[in-house]
């Protein structure tokens, strides 16, 4: 069962999901979505999908994912934020993901999945700099 | 104890069969390791017949078989004692391998947001994983945008260590920081060039010196793209 993620914008620029652990918020041209949970694969494909439109209809030129509070990214996700990356960049726009933890960070080089359609920073500050450079 | 003269007839048999139970009573004796009271029993005058040839086979098997269990005595207790330093070394080889591992993961902020981590002597997949954990967490800590990793104390690598080192920097990398890889020696050079490895993202460098002057060049040149778009409109 697919689960509804219609997103509506507020009026202070803020777009809410129908579930509160994907809110994006606009900053001049980017995106960020704050992660709060675990990234599982129906959240990661929801937050695909509203990504997509909120690009759109915001004519975002970057997406910023934080990630700092997510302890476990495995294969499939690691999928579709790839495909994420991708796909916003069809649309003219970078993703930035910024916060991986050590512990996932190694875990992926273990793994030897390659994050290799999005970029990374250190923080939110970090990546609105590139993405400024990319103006 | 009976007497051990031989007489031929009922008497002597009966003399004999006297002498087979003492011969077996010592055997008992044996059995339950009393060899003193066992050897006293087969004390005696020594007689001419046959039988006792077979007393005195037994009493000079016996005499071995005390000299055997004594020798197997104290060699145990040698055994035992050589456990004991054995043991003693190992414990301080433990003590050692952690005070080692301790020392061994320097990091050091040579520059504003830039880590420096001086590698030296022998990396193996513990100390490689420990390294790289600390190297993350402090690169996050410190949110240090540039980490270098300087393996001028490494003589030689093999496919293994470089694997280590090429998955560290790929992981700092993932962080969303630079790595760069500096003080490789022609041999290791030739390592890296022999197993082919993937080094697109990681700079390679001669050394710490050439590490930082490329670092600070490259934030002076940053800054001087910032200032591009204000130069442009104040032309326009």
């Amino acid at each position: 069962m697919k689960r509804s993620t219609v997103a509506t914008t507020g009026s202070d620029g803020r777009s809410r999901t129908s579930d509160q652990n994907l809110a994006i918020i606009q900053i001049r041209n980017c995106l960020l979505v704050s992660i709060q949970t675990e990234l599982h694969d129906q959240l990661a494909l929801d937050l695909q999908e509203s990504l997509m439109e909120r690009v759109r209809s915001a004519d975002a030129r970057g997406v910023i994912l934080d990630v700092s509070a997510v302890e476990v990214i495995d294969s499939y996700i690691t999928r579709i934020l790839n495909d994420i990356g991708k796909s916003v960049r069809f649309m003219g726009a970078e993703c930035y993901i910024v916060g991986i933890r050590p512990a996932v960070a190694m875990t992926l080089i273990e793994m030897g999945v390659e994050l290799d359609s999005v970029n990374t920073a250190l923080n939110l500050d970090l990546a609105l700099e590139r993405l400024e450079l990319f103006q | 104890m009976p007497k051990k003269t031989p007489q031929d007839g009922p008497e002597g048999v009966e003399f004999t069969r006297n002498r087979l139970e003492v011969l077996i009573q010592a055997l008992a004796y044996a059995a339950i390791d009393d060899f003193d009271y066992c050897m006293s029993l087969m004390r005696g005058d020594a007689e001419g017949d046959s039988f006792a040839r077979l007393e005195m086979e037994f009493t000079d098997f016996l005499g071995k078989l005390v000299g055997a269990k004594t020798a197997l005595n104290e060699a145990l207790v040698r055994a035992e004692e050589s456990n004991r330093e054995l043991e003693a070394k190992l414990e301080t080889i433990e003590r050692q391998q952690a005070a080692i591992r301790e020392l061994s993961t320097p990091i050091i902020e040579v520059w504003a947001g830039v880590l420096c981590l001086p590698v030296v002597g022998i990396v193996d997949s513990q100390r490689s994983a420990e390294m790289t954990e600390t190297l993350l967490e402090t690169i996050v800590a410190k949110q240090a945008r540039t980490a270098i990793v300087d393996i001028t104390g490494i003589e030689a690598m093999d496919t293994k260590t470089a694997d280590h080192f090429i998955k560290m920097a790929k992981a700092v990398r993932l962080l969303g920081a630079d790595c760069i890889l500096s003080g490789i020696n022609p041999s290791i050079a030739q390592t890296l060039t022999h197993i082919g490895v993937d080094l697109t993202g990681i700079r390679t460098l001669r050394n710490l010196r050439d590490a930082l002057q490329f670092f600070l060049r490259e934030q002076a040149a940053s800054h001087l793209v910032k200032l591009q778009p204000l130069v442009e409109s104040a032309q326009a």
